[in-house]
């Protein structure tokens, strides 16, 4: 009898794959899961551009997807989407790669200093490097920057301590890297401003993404002994390459890097597992049928095939239904709000000196 | 209606050695009142013949006693040669800033922090978005938009009353806020006081863009702090009264251009 004989259909590419519809493709196999995730139990994300689905999706499906910075209500939920609220658990932008991650953990709590606390992009307006386009048209002042800085990862802080799920999607290894720090920026820091710290490009190895994402894991499990990761790694490919090569063959290097990293941190880690997000839609068993015209944005056939595996592979059975939508923050307070405008705006003022009441004319 | 109409509101008096009386058309929402009253008040005392035409609605508005189409009061406008003095909305702000109906925030304007020390951070863009998204904003910039393409003479805007510093006052002068401030309680009045000066510094960006002059508010209307002088108070949470106007008017008197 030879090893093959034993295994489950979904070793085997014919059974698995080759007579299976391609929206009936689950990748997602026991070993994948170590854990479920009760409908009470908090999930947070961050990541890449694809994590922006997934959290939309964690909001919207049955999980007690968590937010903890939210726009102040007075705001509206106009405000707070164009500037970037509820787009992940806090308002740290696109996080791309494990090297950022570790160091947003490590600011949060004081264990990472940098010098650069803004940048001035190229209309003048202040900007956080760590999160370049979180504010339209920038802050208004360094102090601003800062003052926001400090709020955000105090709220960073408590996501970290408080969650029992961190889902994170690993999007990149090229990545721009301080001469004078060693901040590991999300943009390359002439795309957005003439006067940044000198720095340096850097491609993450497999190595160096393994480190830094277990550098974070122990750091999460020493603030919250419970926390678990469901790590993946985002389908969309690179928009550009820096390197002096066809951007194909960077993509493939920055995905197979990514992939068997998630592979090494998975073994090494008990509380951490893998969500095969990537080979779902990049399999070559959907003849790339998930992704746009452009052939690099995943079309929603793509994502709700993601969304799909992912409840059913980590939601438990009875959880595994339509939640009621996240509400949005308007609220009687905020219809409260709106009456003032009609209230104070335009009405007669009815002070004793108003000798004259206003009368209609024809 | 139509000319004849507008040809007795325009005419202009000969005075004197062949000067014309200069005749102002206050054009505005409920901030007007407050010149309106001045007027009704000390006609006799200022230099100015004064013309009020108050917005009813989005278009019609009432020129002293008679309403009339919008539309046909704008094109009146581009005949007459008289000043304009705008005021404009000029309530917005107090809707994120009166009452409490959320819990108290901060925001840094121009260097100064305003609000209470320990509440959530905002920085001023988010509040900028959201102050011009609401409050009537959207239509007030229409308006000056409109009344820039009719009129060729000069225009003036004045903004709209300081906050009052007092929460008890405004307590107890809630007027059409009664209920609301009942159920939620007055606003930080710093938050009050940052909110106007950004709505105000966003007035002036506007109006300046369409060339209308921003008319400098006296010093007599302040208080120390730069709310509205406890003297020129009425019973009301967000406006002012005659007292208010006929600081505004002697002040616009002193300083436009005759």
């Amino acid at each position: 009898m030879s090893h093959y004989e034993n295994l489950s259909s979904y070793c085997f590419w014919s059974k698995a794959l080759g007579t299976v519809e391609v929206s009936d493709v689950d990748p997602v196999v026991k070993i994948n899961t170590k854990f479920k995730i009760g409908r009470e139990e908090k999930v947070v994300s961050a990541g890449s551009c694809f994590a922006q689905r997934i959290s939309s999706y964690l909001a919207n499906n049955g999980f007690n997807y968590k937010i903890y910075e939210s726009a102040h209500p007075i705001l509206g939920e106009d405000t707070a989407k164009q500037f970037n609220y509820n787009i992940y658990s806090a308002r740290y932008g696109n996080i791309y790669t494990a090297r950022q991650l570790l160091q947003l953990f490590k600011r949060a709590f004081g264990l990472f200093e940098h010098k650069s606390d803004y940048w001035i992009d190229k209309k003048n307006n202040f900007v956080d490097p760590f999160r370049p386009f979180i504010q339209p048209n920038g802050f208004n002042s360094s102090e601003e920057v800062v003052l926001d800085r400090v709020q955000h990862l105090k709220c960073v802080r408590e996501m970290f301590q408080d969650m029992d799920y961190f889902i994170f999607t690993l999007g990149l290894t090229e990545c721009w890297i301080s001469n004078e720090d060693g901040v590991a920026y999300p943009i390359c820091p002439d795309v957005v401003s003439n006067n940044t710290p000198s720095f340096s490009f850097k491609n993450f190895t497999v190595e160096e993404v393994v480190d830094d994402i277990s550098e974070f894991n122990e750091l999460l499990l020493k603030i919250n002994k419970n926390a678990k990761i469901v790590i993946s790694v985002s389908p969309v490919p690179l928009t550009a390459t820096a390197i002096d090569q066809h951007v194909l063959v960077s993509n493939t290097y920055s995905k197979a890097v990514l992939r068997v990293a998630c592979e090494d941190i998975v073994k090494r880690h008990d509380n951490v597992c893998y969500f095969p997000s990537f080979e779902i839609i990049d399999g070559s068993f959907n003849m790339g049928v998930y992704f746009d015209k452009n052939k690099r944005t995943i079309n929603s056939l793509g994502v709700s095939h993601v969304m799909r595996v992912l409840a059913e592979s980590y939601l438990t059975q009875q959880d595994n239904k339509q939640s009621e939508p996240r509400k949005p923050i308007d609220d009687n307070s905020f219809r409260d709000l709106q009456k003032i405008t009609d209230l104070i705006c335009d009405e007669v003022v009815y002070d004793a000196e108003n000798k004259n009441s206003l009368k209609e004319g024809t | 209606m139509g000319n004849k109409f507008f040809d007795r509101i325009f005419k202009k008096k000969v005075i004197g050695m062949g000067q014309s009386e200069k005749i102002v058309i206050c054009i505005g929402h409920s901030h007007i009142e407050a010149l309106r009253q001045a007027y009704i008040n000390r006609e006799d005392q200022f230099k100015f013949k004064y013309k009020f035409a108050r917005y009813q609605g989005s278009n019609k508005i009432l020129m002293d006693e008679t309403l009339m189409p919008l539309e046909d009061f704008y094109k009146s406008l581009q005949r007459e040669r008289c000043d304009l003095l705008l005021c404009l909305g000029g309530n917005a702000h107090n809707n994120l800033a009166i009452t409490k109906i959320y819990n108290d925030y901060k925001f840094l304007l121009d260097g100064e922090m305003y609000g209470e020390p320990n509440s959530q951070f905002i920085p001023i863009g988010q509040i900028e978005y959201r102050l011009m998204s609401q409050g009537g904003w959207p239509e007030v910039i229409e308006e000056y938009k409109r009344i820039r393409e009719n009129h060729k003479g000069r225009i003036y805007n004045l903004i709209s009353t300081p906050p009052i510093e007092s929460n008890e006052f405004i307590e107890t002068n809630a007027g059409p806020l009664k209920e609301l401030i009942g159920k939620y309680g007055v606003m930080n009045s710093s938050v009050r006081l940052g909110m106007w000066k950004l709505n105000k510094k966003l007035t002036e960006r506007i109006v300046s863009e369409l060339e209308i002059k921003t008319l400098p508010l006296p010093n007599e209307i302040f208080n120390a702090r730069g709310f509205l002088h406890e003297s020129i108070l009425i019973n009301d949470p967000t406006h002012a009264g005659g007292k208010f106007g006929e600081h505004i008017l002697e002040s616009f008197e002193k300083g436009a251009e005759i």
